[in-house]
């Protein structure tokens, strides 16, 4: 069985050979020959005869043009096209049935052909990586990161404008763009996740005027001899506190100042004060104080007086600056690790840039990268503004650097254009994180990527795992499942008050969270995807489960419950799902239906033409289905209106904001469909049970949404054997949710790249 | 919910000495006409007003030609102002039409309103649409205001699931496109558009150190992309390309607004955020824009008041059902009454508009009057998605530059880039062609 895989544009520009080529046959196999010949004999002239009148000309049906196709007989050459053919023909599509139908055996022999010559071009080779775009981080992956990078929890890219969609997801590389407000927005984010993280806003300074020492005017004081100089202060809050002073001395005899800073009496530090006037130093100490009163001194440890002899014959210390900042928050010593000396200042910025480079860049840094960043760092250092400050900046470059902002993973060399190259740990480090937390990789990861052992396989299984356990995966419950079932449609949803007088928030929100649960405990418990379709058990609230007429549960909390699986079970029973696919004043069975075949089973129907002509004799009255027979009546609407409104009809019992009904108004509910390959059901039970019939597409179905979403790309035609392969490696493993994950991680589309050279 | 600045705060900004620390509030104006910065002739502003999903034609077009003719109802609430006001019938944006694309007719209305561009049919890679005139306005004279242009809108983007046939939502979300592959992203949360329009921030001390900090910043990110950029292949050149671009703008607009004085703070509360209520969201960016001219921050702006394809429903004046599935209306009356309404909504928002910039004034004039502003959509009739004989009004005078209060019919078919040929002429802006364009309209005289 197949599924479709691109939209008629895609193929609409495959270069195809030119219409006066000469067909060729195959070249190599006895096996080609006898394809070709069969279909010559028994095919084509069936083809021809049932279909080329309409899939022909300067205008052909659905964009599909035959002729040429037919011609070369060659499924390896158009197989997408085949596909699509043989798609339309199973599901009785095609012939419409305003046209000639041919025999069941007809119909047979041509089905037998294509899906024979499918399966003899099937997917026995190498697979292509693909190439993805450049991915920025989105709205939500920034915050996470600035999470995660920083241990700050506040969430800048709620203020950003929306990431743009493309293939369901907002996390697409081609789509995502990067305008000037965008960049405006990194910018003020990075300043403001600085001052958050690094404390450079506190106002909370202590600058009393210092006792001790002489005043010598503008906050200079000199200590002449012994003595200390000191400020009694209340801190006001337990924690981190920075203690600063500027210094330096009149230096004389055989060793340098020296300077001590005391803590309530208590020495903690002491300083070599080498710099002189010209130069003061800036000196600084960590000092972990609690809110309470506490006295700050500095005390002049070596004087040195000898009025006899020549020279430098008088040692003092000067003072000036003098504060005490705090408290810091935890994660300033995240990112500055340890205390520096004016001596060492340069060499701790470096190091401190390196260590916060490396985890914002998701890789080892370079020295003239480093060297770069540490020259903002040194600008502001120069300009006067303490350690703190002058790391912020360097900070707030890394944080709006691309090497940040963006992904970023290299082509294969430019000489090799179609070279394909495996991507490296810490790229692959990036791209699981991102999949799977939606944020950069955590110590773990990083560590295995050191080690240069992450991509072996057993590891890579075993990294998922973890990651799915860990409570980050969540994100795949936001992100994914949010787009993949829409549930962030229901935001937005507006069911009529008139109609749905019960409708309120707090319903809305208890549907967004039956789903979610839903799919976090198929994630978590690592349950079959198969229960997607159907499952026999659900959460609710007291609030929901009184919309589902489900008795005895009371109160706000969520809780698992066992289903009467004819009724409800597996997503298409969930409210949620059945809100976002109503109208707000009624359902919309075509919407549902249109639903199921994007979501579920992967086979989205044609778009609509272009100009939907009126129905002729509108008939108003009657039920909401038997007006909607009516798309019935004109053949060109029933081919595709046969595939989307049966599977709505099947949902009619689930009124538009997904509670039970067995009436519309005065018309009782007819919840019977019938596909157009004769298949009939009545009522979501059953339905429920086609749908499982149809369990490999639907595997292929997730497969690609789950791929898509991984890999930040549209899934394209030549992706179709790594669907396949995710497809098969789930159904090998009980259809577990872990086995999709880790086909899909250690797939070539996750592992590889391809290069500039080829097409996507 | 809105709050209010404090009066201290004020007061001190314009005590601390600032040359133009006044609203512009009617009754200050002959105290500004001795402070204005300008000493030539206001200049002219354009702005593009988007409503989707097409009109109730019936109820849009006026019976008569020229200047005596009565408005239809979905226009009457235009009444106050329709000696400023231009009725256009007859324009077309071909380029939104399938042109053997197949379907996707919501995403390309959007897409090629602003540009005469056909787009690429694509869920996301290579998305292509063209430059759109507002932006090609921006690139020349967008250096002469503080911010180059201004993109508004209320809808975020699409959240989830495919906009339109095969299109990316990209196209049905975005008005402004910066090039042909970059769309400009929109502001939807008032609070944000006010403060970022008016810098609210600390003194100006502090503010030189940090433009200061923010520039070298810059420097060092242009040098870092543009080292990667070299590196990368192709298509992710190009997203570089956008940075890069980005950053530029940016330290031009730093370098700019270091030679300005203060930016005054309007007589505005400050918006707390998103409203609840549509109408009021409307408004509230309506305001925005007026502010924003009035401040000279801008001359050029965009303002999308819903999606392309949008399915809000409008319970607020009793229509419940959703705006798209109504334009699908197959010549049902009741549906044709309902579009009808939400169509009368959507002007009634746009005439409080113009009359808040007509009551603005703008030197001698109204700012209004030196201004041109378009109103209109990229479909026609919903249902057949007719992409000509778009429902187009032109407000504004132009600064003296166009004859106002008629009803103007063109040849069937004028593309509707012509028309934004001749307002790019008055905005000193010119080009010699834009998208499928063919000329610049007359009849604007």
């Amino acid at each position: 069985m197949a599924t479709l895989f691109a939209t008629p544009a895609t193929w609409a520009d495959d270069e195809q050979p030119a219409a006066d080529t000469p067909p060729t046959d195959q070249a190599a196999g006895e096996a080609d020959r006898a394809a070709t010949a069969a279909f010559r004999g028994d095919v084509e002239p069936l083809m021809q005869r049932f279909c080329v009148d309409c899939h022909s000309g300067d205008e052909p049906a659905g964009e599909m043009s035959l002729p040429e196709v037919l011609k070369r007989a060659s499924v390896a050459e158009d197989r997408e096209t085949w596909d699509t053919i043989a798609r339309r023909i199973r599901s009785g599509e095609m012939p419409p049935d305003d046209g000639e139908q041919p025999e069941p055996d007809q119909r047979d022999a041509i089905q037998a052909w294509i899906d024979g010559e499918l399966e003899r071009n099937g997917c026995g080779g190498a697979r292509r990586p693909g190439r993805v775009t450049i991915r920025r981080l989105n709205r939500n992956e920034y915050n996470n990161t600035v999470r995660d990078l920083l241990g700050i929890d506040f969430k800048p890219a709620d203020e950003f404008p929306s990431d743009d969609v493309g293939y369901g997801f907002d996390n697409i590389g081609d789509v995502l763009s990067m305008p000037p407000i965008l960049l405006e927005k990194y910018l003020a984010a990075a300043e403001d996740i600085v001052e958050r993280a690094l404390g450079t806003n506190l106002t909370n300074g202590i600058r009393r005027p210092l006792e001790g020492g002489k005043d010598l005017g503008d906050g200079l004081r000199i200590l002449t001899s012994t003595g200390e100089i000191r400020a009694l202060m209340r801190t006001r809050g337990d924690g981190h506190y920075i203690l600063r002073v500027r210094a330096y001395g009149d230096q004389a005899g055989d060793e340098p100042v020296r300077m001590g800073v005391f803590y309530n009496g208590e020495p903690i530090r002491e300083f070599e004060v080498r710099a002189t006037k010209d130069n003061p130093e800036r000196y600084e100490v960590w000092i972990e104080s609690t809110w309470a009163r506490h006295l700050y001194s500095i005390k002049f440890l070596n004087d040195y007086y000898r009025p006899d002899e020549p020279g430098p014959n008088d040692r003092n210390l000067y003072v000036s600056d003098f504060e005490v900042m705090g408290p810091y928050p935890p994660s300033y010593k995240t990112i500055v690790p340890r205390e520096h000396t004016p001596e060492n200042r340069m060499l701790v910025a470096r190091e401190v840039v390196n260590r916060f480079m490396r985890r914002a860049f998701r890789r080892p840094s370079t020295a003239a990268e480093v060297d770069r960043v540490l020259k903002l760092f040194s600008l502001a250092d120069a300009d006067g503004e303490n350690f703190a400050n002058a790391i912020g900046l360097a900070v707030q470059a890394m944080l709006v650097s691309p090497h940040f902002l963006f992904r970023v993973e290299l082509d294969p060399p430019a000489d090799d254009e179609d070279a394909i190259r495996e991507l490296n740990d810490y790229e692959v480090a990036t791209r699981l994180s991102y999949f799977l937390w939606s944020s950069m990789p955590d110590d773990e990861l990083f560590a295995l990527a050191y080690e240069g052992s992450l991509r072996e396989p057993d590891n890579l299984a075993r990294q998922v795992r973890r990651m799915l356990a860990d409570p980050k995966s969540r994100a795949l419950v936001d992100n994914f499942a949010g787009q993949w079932l829409q549930l962030r449609n229901l935001t937005t949803a507006t069911p009529d008050a008139g109609v749905y007088p019960g409708f309120d928030d707090a319903l809305r929100a208890a549907m967004r969270t039956e789903t979610e649960m839903f799919f976090e405990t198929i994630l978590r418990e690592d349950r079959s995807v198969l229960e997607f379709l159907d499952a026999d058990f659900t959460f609710v609230n007291g609030r929901l489960a009184k919309h589902y007429g489900i008795d005895d549960i009371e109160g706000d909390e969520f809780r698992r419950v066992p289903l009467d699986q004819a009724r409800r079970g597996g997503v298409l029973g969930h409210a949620s799902v059945l809100t976002v696919t109503s109208n707000p004043t009624r359902t919309s069975p075509v919407k549902r239906g249109k639903w199921v075949l994007e979501n579920l089973l992967g086979t989205p129907p044609p778009p609509p033409p272009e100009e939907v002509p009126p129905l002729e004799d509108v008939q108003l009255s009657g039920s909401l289905r038997q007006r909607m027979e009516q798309h019935r009546d004109n053949p060109v609407c029933a081919s595709c209106h046969k595939l989307m409104d049966p599977l709505g009809f099947g949902l009619e019992n689930y009124d538009g904001i997904g509670a039970w009904r067995d009436k519309d108004g005065e018309f009782d509910i007819d919840a019977s469909g019938e596909l157009p390959n004769g298949q009939t059901f009545a009522g979501p039970g059953e339905l429920k049970k086609v749908l499982q019939q149809r369990q490999d597409d639907f595997l292929r179905c997730l497969a690609e949404k789950m791929l898509t979403y991984g890999l930040g790309r549209g899934v394209e035609y030549s992706d179709r054997c790594t669907v396949q392969d995710i497809a098969q490696a789930m159904a090998d493993n009980q259809y577990k949710f872990s086995s999709l994950i880790i086909a899909v991680v250690t797939s070539d589309a996750f592992l590889k790249r391809e290069g500039k050279g080829s097409s996507p | 919910m809105s709050n209010r600045w404090q009066i201290s705060r004020r007061t001190v900004l314009r005590g601390m000495g600032t040359a133009i620390a006044l609203p512009l509030l009617d009754a200050m104006q002959p105290a500004l006409a001795l402070v204005a910065k300008k000493s030539k002739p206001e200049p002219t502003r354009m702005a593009f007003v988007y409503v989707p999903n097409g009109k109730h034609m019936q109820d849009w077009t006026p019976q008569a030609d020229g200047a005596d003719f009565e408005l239809p109802y979905i226009l009457e609430p235009l009444a106050p102002v329709k000696d400023r006001l231009l009725v256009l019938t007859g324009l077309a944006q071909d380029k939104g039409r399938a042109n053997g694309d197949g379907a996707g007719d919501h995403a390309r209305a959007l897409a090629s309103f602003l540009t005469g561009a056909q787009p690429r049919k694509t869920h996301g890679a290579d998305i292509k649409a063209g430059v759109s005139v507002d932006q090609v306005a921006a690139d020349r004279i967008g250096h002469k205001t503080k911010f180059p242009s201004l993109e508004l809108g209320c809808d975020r983007g699409a959240q989830a699931g495919n906009c339109d046939s095969g299109y990316s939502c990209a196209y049905s979300t975005n008005i402004s496109w910066r090039n042909e592959s970059t769309p400009q992203a929109k502001e939807i949360n008032p609070r944000l558009a006010f403060e970022r329009l008016f810098s609210i921030g600390s003194a100006a001390e502090q503010r030189t150190k940090r433009a200061k900090f923010k520039k070298s910043v810059l420097d060092y990110v242009l040098e870092d992309a543009s080292d990667l950029r070299a590196r990368l292949g192709g298509k992710d050149q190009r997203k570089l390309d956008e940075y890069l671009t980005s950053v530029r703008e940016l330290e031009m607009r730093i370098a700019a607004a270091g030679r300005e004085t203060d930016q005054p703070l309007p007589d505005y509360p400050v918006p707390a955020g998103i409203p609840k209520d549509y109408a009021e969201h409307i408004r509230l960016m309506y305001d925005i824009l007026t502010l924003a001219f009035q401040g000279d921050l801008t001359r050029v702006a965009t303002f999308v008041v819903a999606n392309e394809g949008s399915n809000r429903a409008y319970p607020f004046i009793g229509v419940p059902d959703g705006h798209h599935d109504l334009s699908h209306h197959g010549g049902d009356e009741e549906k044709h009454k309902k579009i009808r309404t939400i169509n009368h909504f959507h002007v009634t928002q746009f005439a409080y508009f113009l009359e808040k910039l007509r009551a603005s004034e703008d030197g001698s004039q109204s700012l209004l009057d030196n201004s041109m502003i378009l109103y209109g959509s990229g479909l026609a009739d919903g249902n057949a998605h007719a992409h000509h004989n778009l429902p187009i009004l032109l407000a504004g005078r132009g600064g003296d530059t166009i004859r106002s209060g008629r009803h103007q019919r063109y040849t069937e078919e004028t593309p509707l880039n012509n028309l934004f040929l001749a307002m790019l002429d008055r905005l000193e802006a010119s080009v010699e062609d834009l998208g499928d364009s063919t000329g610049r309209v007359k009849g604007l005289v």
